[in-house]
């Protein structure tokens, strides 16, 4: 039964260190990224750019899992399919 | 170290005590009063499809206010009075959906309902707690994210609700990591509101377990979903809170990914698991069938359902124990 779960386990493993290596990249280069202009409009601009710069990331992240899904279900569930 | 006083114990204790009596009391009543009035749906996972009462929800929406009320009589925090809004107003959602059947989109649109105390109350912290790097203020984002912040939870533990005791086993254990995050942070009221939550999802699991007496339905999975991300958001862990709920969290990404559209589970034409002779569950090879954790699990080959959610109780175990090290890097070291 310990191999069923195995894989995922390693799966669960590794969306938990993408996390990290997602947070240093946000908090080593973006929350840094200075205001190019000064003012409000400069906070506001290198805010809005932060953001956007972090939800790239977050859909990095999110595009990592689903090929670490699609290389799964193609070695564990679509490969037996073709062999049946 | 963690003081408490003599009124924060008692009421600790009341507060796990109380709500396990009573759902360990009234279920097997709310079992007898469904089954009397023909309130039985099919456990399509076994030989034979037998019937099941459903739903065991309204037991555990009155025995997490009850837990909830509890706390904010003897302590007056807010926070626990924010946590009985939630749960009524995605209680009465379930309800609703155990009724009528709400749509894939309908659901989690009227869920954003119940994310409105904790903004009106304002219980929640704009800073997020990341593990080693430290905090990060959100001030204009973080209400947007509260705003889904319970559908997201409350769908995402429904969607785990698949398999007789892997809901009510799921949050129970994932309950866990949280209590260790608020006793780093050295909040007691925040363990305090951790305990119903704990203590009911133990309860009902002892009905809920395979094979099941009753099942919780859409009320009883999403008031546990969301309170789940209530307690997450108003105690300021949500880090910790997204680790103890990967393998939820996976399912549902999988699922949506898979199917490509918001649809309720019960319309989708090309089951992902089908059952076997000798009560075996296996995995569907259909290419176009849904991606879900419980197919993903059954890959290697066909188990036995008690097995899967032996199975998937392992992998929140596991989540549980990188939640409980995310706690720590986050306030200990």
């Amino acid at each position: 039964m310990a191999s069923a779960i195995f894989s995922l386990i390693l799966l669960i493993t590794a969306v938990w260190a993408m996390i990290f290596v997602g947070l240093a990249a946000i908090f080593l280069f973006v929350v840094p990224i200075p205001d190019v202009i000064s003012g409000n409009v400069g906070i506001f601009f290198s805010s809005v750019l932060q953001v956007l710069i972090s939800g790239a990331l977050t859909m990095l992240w999110l595009i990592s899992i689903w090929q670490l899904r699609n290389y799964y279900v193609r070695k564990k569930i679509l490969n037996l399919s073709n062999k049946e | 170290m963690l003081q408490m006083t003599t009124l924060e114990l008692t009421t600790a204790v009341l507060s796990f005590i109380l709500p396990f009596v009573t759902i360990i009391i009234l279920t097997p009543f709310v079992i007898k009063i469904l089954s009397n009035h023909g309130k039985l749906v099919q456990d399509f996972h076994k030989p034979g499809k037998p019937l099941v009462p459903k739903p065991g929800g309204p037991v555990i929406i009155v025995s997490l206010i009850l837990g909830e009320s509890i706390i904010y009589f003897a302590t007056g925090e807010i926070n626990a009075l924010v946590l009985v809004l939630v749960t009524v107003i995605a209680g009465v959602i379930g309800i609703v959906d155990d009724i009528y059947t709400l749509s894939g989109i309908l659901k989690p649109a009227l869920l954003i309902t119940a994310s409105l105390p904790i903004l009106v109350f304002g219980a929640y912290s704009f800073n997020i707690d990341f593990p080693i790097f430290g905090a990060v203020r959100l001030s204009i984002i973080y209400p947007l994210l509260v705003l889904i912040a319970i559908p997201v939870t409350a769908n995402t533990i429904n969607t785990i609700d698949v398999l007789n005791g892997a809901v009510s086993g799921f949050i129970a254990i994932a309950s866990v990591p949280l209590l260790f995050a608020f006793l780093f942070i050295g909040s007691f009221n925040s363990v305090l509101l951790v305990l119903p939550l704990l203590s009911v999802s133990i309860g009902f699991f002892i009905f809920h377990r395979f094979p099941s007496k009753i099942f919780p339905g859409d009320s009883g999975s999403l008031s546990l979903g969301a309170i789940y991300g209530a307690i997450v958001i108003v105690g300021g862990i949500e880090i910790v809170g997204i680790i103890a709920l990967l393998p939820a969290i996976l399912n549902s990404f999988f699922f949506l990914s898979s199917v490509k559209r918001f649809v309720e589970h019960r319309q989708i034409k090309e089951r992902p698991v089908k059952v076997l002779d000798g009560n075996m569950l296996a995995a569907s090879r259909s290419g176009s069938a849904p991606i879900t954790l419980v197919r993903l699990i059954l890959a290697d080959r066909p188990l036995l359902e008690k097995d899967i959610v032996l199975n998937i109780l392992k992998l929140v175990s596991f989540s549980s124990f990188l939640a409980i090290i995310t706690a720590v890097l986050t306030w200990v070291i």
